[in-house]
């Protein structure tokens, strides 16, 4: 009955006794589950059933084994039936896999002494259960890694994510919905000199320019209305120390998200960048007034890409199509006069440096390669750091401009040169009757014709200032470097004026060597000039103070008078062509107005400097120099 | 009495120039010219010095400075060139020129460079 039973049921069951290591009784499941037969446990016992177990079980099975007997041994007369062990396995299949077994063991049979005799094992297969198992252990195992891993680069970048949050220059700041701070990181004291801290429960509103409130309420409202939207503005905020900021704010409406619950602005200072475009603004729109004006063509260089924009006016000037023109620093350089070309260049690289300021004439080629003539201007705008980023220019065509100026220099050329001829011819009748006079003792007449002749002399001033004039604007003039002594010329100039000049005096305070190396008419000149000058506008005076000093880079010469004086506005412009001191009386000073353009000039090729200090009413003091060199 | 040959393409100057000229004691020739001939003039006045005008119309006075000084016959005589320009000097000298001045000169001038100049 037992054994139908137990023949019926897919478990294996053994019957093992203790005692003799036998087994009694193995029932027919033990093909299927390990591939013997019931004769083969039973005949060949313990030793052969032991040496099927995975060797990594044995041991496992044998202390769980002896623990369970021991503890039914002191049960003694139990007759409970339910198992006294249970154990997961593996065994050797006949066809040499090994196969996972769920045993229960039971007490069977006891002796007469209520000792366990022998033993009732229940066994499943539980192999396809076992390896499922395993490919989840596995899989659980894999997890468990691939989380340490996650979780490792997770706090890699929590950490790297906190450092960017708390050192960047970008502010975050969580606030709530009535813009109250929440938190906001320790950068924030870069942007308002303030520690985050003394922002903790404060309205964020406090700090933002009045002008920006309204906007930022708005946009708050805008906001708080749309759960996960976000919006940017850019606004003013207040540093400590009074100043405002421009910042770029992008506020992220998280209130109802819990991990978060505020609203996140991350903001940065933009303050650099506004001033920037507040500059390019004002100067695009000069320009854009100053186009429209005056037919000027503009430029937009972009320098970091070194990229050149052109305005439509630029092409025309230099008959240039837009598919013809790369956009270079060097194509628009190919533009230009080759004689021009090099200092052109230096003057952009000086600016580039912040060096120079870009205002220039220069000689170009316009349309079919004909000369012009440009007049450019332009303005580099530099990044917070000081390095250029564009350069904006404004160039006009001045050909015309050029070209009347030179046929007006022509012009005052041969006229000047015209006139000396019958000047010439005056000049010698003049002196000769003058002297036929002299000699036949009419002394009358001779004194006329010495005025007369003092008269011509003017005159032929007046023509040398004009032939001086257009010859320095050509630079035609050749000088003839000499050495002589600058004490020598100044007696002999103050004795020819004070010939004419009879009511000033002409001190010469010479008060050094004084020998130089320069044309000596020319600086006779300057000095001819700057002591008529101090005479003419001096009327009330008597004195003109000549003074003459050597150091070791150049011989300093000074001429004062004690006349009228020069405005402050005038002695800027003293200097140019075609200038006289402005006088209530006007006409009251003869002359073209081109001596001290004309002196300038001539110091100016000699490496010279010359100036003036001047007090309206008290009198003026010309200055220049003569460089010390060698002959 | 030395002879002095004035050479101009302007009637004033030749005027003012034998004025001058003979005030101060010398013999003066004048020739009002349109460049040509020049030469065979010089030759037939044979004077003691010339003066000639730089820019002369039609020739340039450079290029009859060269020709005299080249001549066997009008070789010696001393040229002193006038011009109103004043950076003629140099090319005058270039030219063979003995001596430059710049117009408007002064007659103190004019006749100290005559007398410096002229053939004893």
């Amino acid at each position: 009955m037992f054994r139908e039973i137990a023949d019926s049921v897919p478990a294996m069951i053994a019957v093992y006794n203790i005692k003799t290591e036998e087994y009694v009784y193995v029932n027919r499941a033990i093909k299927k589950l390990l591939g013997y037969t019931p004769s083969d446990f039973t005949k060949k016992g313990l030793k052969f059933v032991s040496s099927l177990v995975h060797p990594d079980d044995m041991s496992r099975l044998l202390l769980e084994n002896s623990k369970a007997l021991r503890e039914a041994n002191k049960k003694r007369h139990s007759s409970d039936r339910n198992p006294i062990v249970s154990f997961e396995y593996r065994m050797k299949h006949k066809n040499g896999t090994y196969r996972w077994l769920h045993t229960d063991g039971s007490v069977f049979f006891r002796d007469e002494k209520g000792k366990v005799e022998s033993v009732l094992n229940a066994s499943l297969d539980i192999t396809g259960r076992k390896e499922i198992e395993e490919k989840y252990k596995k899989i659980a195992e894999e997890l468990e890694e691939r989380i340490a891993e996650r979780t490792k680069t997770l706090e890699q970048s929590e950490k790297k994510f906190r450092a960017l949050v708390e050192k960047s220059w970008e502010v975050v700041a969580l606030v709530d919905r009535s813009a109250k701070i929440l938190y906001a990181t320790p950068s924030m004291i870069r942007l308002f000199g303030r520690d985050y801290k003394e922002f903790l429960g404060m309205s964020g509103i406090k700090f933002i320019h009045p002008f920006d409130v309204p906007l930022v309420l708005k946009t708050l409202a805008r906001l708080i209305l749309k759960p996960k939207s976000s919006e940017t503005l850019e606004l003013r905020v207040r540093h400590k120390d009074g100043s405002y900021k421009w910042i770029e704010a992008t506020g992220t409406n998280l209130l109802n998200e819990p991990e978060v619950g505020a609203i996140v602005v991350n903001f940065r200072d933009i303050t650099e960048r506004r001033k920037a475009a507040e500059e390019l603004l004002e100067s695009e729109e000069r320009l854009r007034i100053a186009t429209e004006a005056g037919q000027i063509g503009i430029w937009d260089w972009d320098i970091v890409n070194n990229r050149i924009t052109w305005s439509d006016r630029l092409f025309e000037i230099y008959g240039i199509s837009k598919e013809d023109f790369s956009g270079t620093v060097e194509e628009y350089l190919k533009t230009i006069h080759p004689q021009d070309v090099k200092y052109v260049n230096s003057l952009i690289k000086k600016c580039l440096e912040g060096k120079a300021e870009y205002k220039v004439e220069y000689r170009a080629f316009g349309k079919g390669g004909s000369l012009i003539w440009i007049s450019a201007q332009a303005k580099v705008i530099f990044d917070s750091k000081g390095k250029p980023l564009r350069m904006l220019g404004a160039c006009f065509d001045i050909t015309a401009r050029k070209e009347q100026e030179q046929r007006k220099d022509d012009f005052i050329a041969l006229a000047s040169h015209e006139l000396k001829t019958p000047v010439t011819s005056l000049k010698l009748f003049t002196q000769s009757l003058n002297k036929r006079f002299k000699k036949q003792k009419d002394h009358e007449l001779g004194g006329y014709l010495s005025a007369m002749d003092r008269q011509i002399g003017k005159l032929v001033n007046l023509i040398d200032d004009l032939l001086d004039v257009s010859h320095v604007r050509s630079g035609k003039t050749n000088y003839k470097m000499e050495q002589f002594s600058f004490s020598d010329l100044a007696r002999e100039v103050s004795q020819n004026i004070g010939s004419i000049a009879k009511k000033h005096k002409i001190i010469i305070k010479d008060r050094s060597k004084s020998d130089v190396v320069a044309d000596k008419e020319r600086i006779s000149q300057v000095l001819t000039n700057l002591i008529n000058n101090a005479i003419k506008y001096s009327p009330k005076s008597n004195k003109v103070i000549v003074s003459f000093e050597k150091d070791t880079r150049s011989l300093i010469v000074s001429v004062r008078d004690f006349g009228i004086g020069i405005s402050e506005d005038d002695q800027e412009r003293v200097f140019d062509r075609f200038f006289q001191a402005a006088n209530p009386k006007r006409n009251t000073f003869s002359g073209l107005g081109l001596g001290l353009y004309i002196s300038k000039e001539i110091i100016d090729r000699h490496g010279g400097k010359i100036w003036l200090e001047s007090k309206e009413g008290k009198g003026s003091t010309f200055y220049f120099t003569i460089p010390n060199k060698r002959n | 009495m030395k002879k002095i040959l004035v050479i101009d393409d302007d009637e004033g100057i030749l005027e003012a120039m034998r004025l001058t000229l003979v005030t101060a004691g010398y013999s003066v020739e004048t020739l009002i010219t349109d460049g040509k001939d020049i030469i065979k003039k010089v030759k037939n006045v044979s004077p003691d010095l010339v003066i000639l005008d730089y820019l002369l119309s039609g020739q340039e006075g450079k290029n009859i400075c060269k020709q005299l000084k080249s001549e066997r016959s009008t070789g010696k005589i001393p040229i002193l060139i006038t011009s109103a320009h004043p950076n003629v000097e140099k090319l005058a000298v270039e030219a063979g020129a003995d001596d430059f001045i710049e117009k408007p000169f002064d007659i103190d001038e004019l006749l100290n460079k005559i007398k410096k100049n002229i053939l004893l």
